[in-house]
């Protein structure tokens, strides 16, 4: 197998280790933290849901990036010269 | 327990060889021009040395009794519906909702700690949610391992892998005790990985690849290391996510009308260039050009020791 050839699957994979991370971070110290500057009976509720809102966009978006990822590697790729 | 995990599955693999080859029991090797028959099932033999290994483990080390029963039980459920499927083909839904039982003797004997370690986050008490994380766990891993196994040796490689992953993250953590059992599991798959390789003298079928990723599930689970094992098997998830998107569901083999590989004149194998054929990461492997089979699973086994490198890296990142 010619060295090299398996480069660009390990950036794949490095790559969908860091959106891990990275989204983890967006949740557990962003998305997590948000308060209201407001006081309101509601404010709780208005607080939990926008957790759980933007914690299933950035649980979406890991599954988009990577689906969209590979789908653009297996084409380019495919398309090679004869 | 590497060493009785290694010598049971390296005794007893030949045995479950001949009694498939009476009983008829083979599957065709489609990646081959030959097209060989080869024994089917013989995964058993792991399945049966971990377990025999977890007993004397429990005997010997005084492992404890409510994990090692948990285990077996785990490992014995998902083998037993390996088996059905392999015998009678099991429907594509029917199965990943079999699985899910598998995870119930580590629920009910409470073989889980609810106190998760989240990176950025800290160790979290998730009393309720734990259970559902479980029963989740054990069906999308066994399948993800069961999917990623359609070459020689794919399946007893890459969790090879994941078994010496597992015990170094048990290590660096201080938990030398708990990585007994997972020793016991990488024994088993290397001695198997032995005759599965290129060209496969024998199958694991589903009973074998079943047992062996709710094996890596329980053990996980028990020795609380999920995060970190998440990200080593990357592969395997990323295979299966992208297996079931692109055909829109759950789906068998069988089931999928356009193939993501081609058998070429030369023996190698090359990606289908049919919009409508699944994407696999075997597909995506062959996308650059075609390979031998053993190149193909080559390269499976080297993303593997990538992602279990990247999950060392999330453990330290952890901070534990």
């Amino acid at each position: 197998m010619p060295p090299g050839r398996l480069t660009s699957l390990i950036g794949l994979i490095v790559v969908v280790w860091v959106s891990i991370v990275f989204g983890l971070f967006i949740v557990f110290r962003v998305i997590f933290e948000i308060t209201l500057s407001w006081q309101s009976a509601f404010g709780p509720i208005i607080v939990g849901v926008s957790r759980a809102v933007l914690g299933t966009a950035v649980g979406l978006g890991w599954l988009l990036l990577w689906w969209k990822l590979a789908n653009v590697y297996l084409w380019k790729k495919l398309r090679r010269p004869e | 327990m590497f060493c009785t995990g290694f010598m049971a599955t390296f005794l007893t693999t030949p045995l479950f060889a001949r009694m498939s080859k009476k009983l008829g029991i083979a599957g065709i090797d489609v990646h081959k021009i030959e097209k060989p028959r080869v024994p089917e099932m013989c995964g058993l033999a792991v399945t049966l040395s971990v377990i025999f290994s977890a007993v004397i483990a429990a005997m010997v080390f005084h492992a404890e009794a409510r994990s090692v029963l948990a285990l077996v039980l785990c490992i014995s459920i998902a083998a037993a519906i390996g088996v059905a499927d392999d015998l009678g083909p099991l429907s594509s839904r029917l199965k990943p909702v079999l699985t899910t039982i598998a995870a119930v003797p580590i629920i009910m004997l409470g073989a889980y700690s609810p106190y998760m370690a989240i990176p950025f986050l800290g160790t979290t008490r998730l009393t309720i949610v734990y259970p559902v994380l479980v029963v989740a766990a054990i069906p999308v891993l066994a399948n993800a391992i069961n999917m990623m196994n359609p070459f020689n040796g794919a399946m007893s490689g890459t969790c090879s892998i994941l078994s010496l992953a597992m015990i170094i993250y048990l290590l660096l953590l201080g938990r030398s005790y708990e990585a007994i059992l997972p020793s016991a599991l990488l024994g088993s798959l290397l001695a198997f990985h032995r005759y599965n390789k290129y060209p496969a003298k024998v199958f694991s079928g589903n009973a074998g690849d079943l047992s062996v990723g709710a094996a890596i599930g329980a053990l996980t689970i028990m020795g609380r290391i999920e995060v970190p094992m998440l990200v080593a098997m990357i592969p395997h998830i990323a295979n299966a996510f992208y297996l079931l998107s692109s055909v829109g569901g759950l789906r068998e083999r069988r089931e999928m009308l356009f193939r993501p590989t081609r058998l070429l004149d030369d023996g190698r194998l090359d990606a289908t260039e049919d919009s409508k054929a699944p994407i696999t990461l075997s597909r995506l492997i062959l996308a650059e050009g075609p390979l031998r089979e053993n190149e193909i699973v080559y390269s499976m086994i080297v993303m593997t020791v990538v992602s279990s490198l990247l999950g060392l890296v999330t453990l330290f990142i952890m901070g534990r």
